[in-house]
């Protein structure tokens, strides 16, 4: 016999009470890996969305949160493109657009002469153009839900447009988007000459020193705007930083619950076997050798559940992830990093459950636990 | 081990194998002595009985022996060793006391054959050698064909068989019964008492067996008896000095 199935054999002596310690860490291990892939895939897709772009750097207006809700005068852009060093500065409206089918997908507008078109990769047809002020390109997962082929018209709320191309991205959030020309999109908000954000596209960017220079002059000049530079929006950005906040005090909650769960089991079979602890204390067990089996049990247990929590997290994250009122903002990340900090917190898990019922359980001499009930 | 089964006549420790000196245990809540001056001096290879009515203060003696609890004053020494805390008294055991108790003490969980296995544990790193050894400890009870039945399905003689078996299987020269027989019938105590003197004379084993009946009392070499925590009588007279 090992010593482990000594632990493992304690566990079965009470089944129902196992299963439903289990079922309790594995739900807080699953709603951790639910909620980190949520916010990381949210995280990944809003980053994908704003590299795939080329531009070097946004604007916001400042004290703004929400971007949908930021409403920019237009002509700003051309004001800061006068800046030295800037190449290019195209303004941006977004809006969220509920479709027939339930989905709710990002809009983007984009003036028709931006070079933000220009990171369009197109499946079929062409991209909206003078001639098609009305035209619109949606994301292959988008024309793909709602059965739609170039040349079709689609109503969006007051307006009619026509579906002039359709896009296959890299990144799972523009192949559930919809790009139309700023001006469409101004009038079906009725939100004239107003944008969301600004897009820079500036000079000789690979060089430090020089888009440093072009920052300074801007943040000098424009300082009722923050500039974020495109690879630190993640760092920087309030909702990526309040989502990401919120799933891991989430995360922390449960993983919380996880370890009262642990603790709690533990500790009410640690006080059913007191007699038997002290027993292997009086056949010549250390307190070490005690401590270790009650804290194997708490191992064997968080490490059980924690499988089964994932199993849980990452079904729960495919089925979050392609239920219609999240498809396309997501794309689920379980990661090594990720499956390695639920096998750190598991681990983490065991280990803290059980100490504190392993020392209570060896704190009594054994003459006084062999006495008990 | 059981493989290191010592012959009756093999010389063992010079020095006692149990010796009290001047031990006291009081009750905590209200200081009255549990065992009071209590001096006892038992020789290697002695099989001894300690007897006495309830309350006597038999098992908390038979404690202090093994260290299961602490005196709280005078000295208990097991051959030559005096440990001062539980832990010192723990490694002692594991080497050199056996324990065997009326109500068996034996793991639910675990197979006859897994809980003779449980004090080898920390001494035979080998699972395979930790099962011959307490396989070979169960033949030496009589139950090699009861290896694999859980308690629950061993009859109470067996189950005491199998604690016997437990507490030789490390070879401790010293094996310390609490009333083993007081769960048994009468004919399944004397096989169980026949059990603890073969051991004793085959192995040389130290034995003290307490009982609170007398009959059973007379199969050792020596007989104490306890009335309210103190030595009332004892059959060799030499057992030590008590202090002034």
């Amino acid at each position: 016999m090992r010593f482990a199935a000594i632990a493992t054999k304690n566990l079965f002596r009470r089944k129902t009470r196992t299963f439903f310690t289990l079922l309790g860490i594995a739900a807080a291990v699953g709603a951790f890996i639910a909620l980190t892939g949520l916010s990381r895939g949210f995280e990944n897709a809003w980053m994908h969305a704003l590299l795939e772009r080329d531009t070097h750097v946004f604007a916001v207006p400042r004290g703004i949160v929400d971007i949908l809700s930021a409403s920019i005068d237009q002509h700003q852009a051309g004001k800061m493109a006068e800046v030295a060093g800037v190449v290019e500065v195209s303004g941006e409206l977004v809006d969220l657009v509920d479709l027939d089918t339930g989905e709710m997908i990002i809009v983007a507008g984009w003036p028709l002469h931006s070079y933000l078109w220009e990171s369009v990769s197109l499946e079929r047809g062409t991209l909206p153009g003078t001639a098609n002020p009305y035209g619109i390109v949606v994301g292959n997962e988008v024309a793909e839900t709602m059965g739609l082929a170039v040349g079709d018209t689609i109503d969006i709320r007051t307006l009619t447009f026509t579906l002039t191309g359709i896009s296959k991205s890299g990144g799972v959030m523009r192949n559930h988007a919809m790009l139309m020309p700023l001006a469409a999109l101004q009038e079906l908000n009725n939100r004239y000459n107003q944008v969301s954000t600004l897009n820079f596209k500036l000079e000789e960017y690979s060089n430090r020193h020089r888009a440093e220079e072009v920052l300074s002059l801007l943040r000098e000049q424009f300082p009722d705007f923050v500039f974020t530079e495109a690879l630190d929006i993640s760092q920087n950005n309030r909702i990526l930083k309040l989502f990401r906040a919120m799933a891991w005090s989430t995360s922390m909650i449960a993983l919380f619950i996880g370890l009262v769960v642990i603790l709690n089991t533990l500790l009410m079979s640690v006080m059913e076997r007191t007699k038997e602890l002290g027993l292997l204390a009086a056949l010549g067990w250390s307190r070490s050798r005690v401590v270790s089996l009650i804290v194997v049990e708490g191992m064997a247990l968080s490490l059980a559940g924690g499988v089964a929590g994932a199993g849980f997290g990452i079904s729960g994250l495919h089925f979050i992830s392609h239920s219609p009122q999240m498809q396309g903002l997501i794309q689920p990340d379980i990661s090594v990093l990720l499956l390695a900090e639920v096998s750190l917190a598991t681990f983490a898990l065991g280990i803290c459950g059980s100490i504190y019922p392993a020392l209570r359980a060896t704190g009594l001499n054994p003459a006084e636990a062999l006495r008990h009930g | 081990m059981m493989s290191e089964r010592r012959s009756a006549n093999q010389p063992m420790d010079t020095s006692a194998a149990l010796q009290l000196d001047n031990v006291s245990k009081y009750y905590a809540k209200n200081n009255v002595g549990a065992i009071t001056d209590i001096c006892l001096r038992i020789e290697p290879g002695e099989f001894a009985t300690i007897i006495g009515p309830s309350g006597s203060g038999k098992t908390t003696l038979l404690n202090l022996m093994g260290g299961l609890d602490l005196a709280d004053t005078g000295k208990v020494t097991v051959f030559g060793e005096s440990p001062r805390n539980i832990q010192d008294w723990t490694r002692l055991r594991a080497r050199k006391i056996g324990y065997v108790f009326q109500s068996f003490h034996l793991l639910p969980t675990l197979s006859a054959l897994e809980n003779v296995e449980i004090p080898l544990f920390g001494r035979v790193s080998d699972s395979t050698a930790r099962r011959h050894i307490a396989l070979s400890a169960l033949e030496r009870v009589g139950l090699l064909h009861r290896t694999d039945h859980m308690p629950a399905e061993l009859s109470g003689g067996e189950q005491q068989r199998v604690a016997i078996a437990r507490s030789l299987v490390n070879a401790p020269p010293v094996i310390l019964a609490d009333e083993p027989t007081g769960n048994l019938d009468s004919v399944t105590a004397q096989e169980i008492l026949d059990l603890f003197y073969t051991l004793h004379r085959e192995d040389g084993t130290t034995v003290v067996l307490i009982t609170h009946e007398r009959e059973i009392a007379t199969i050792a070499d020596r007989i104490v008896s306890l009335k309210d925590g103190a030595i009332l009588s004892d059959t060799r007279r030499d057992r030590c000095v008590s202090r002034p």
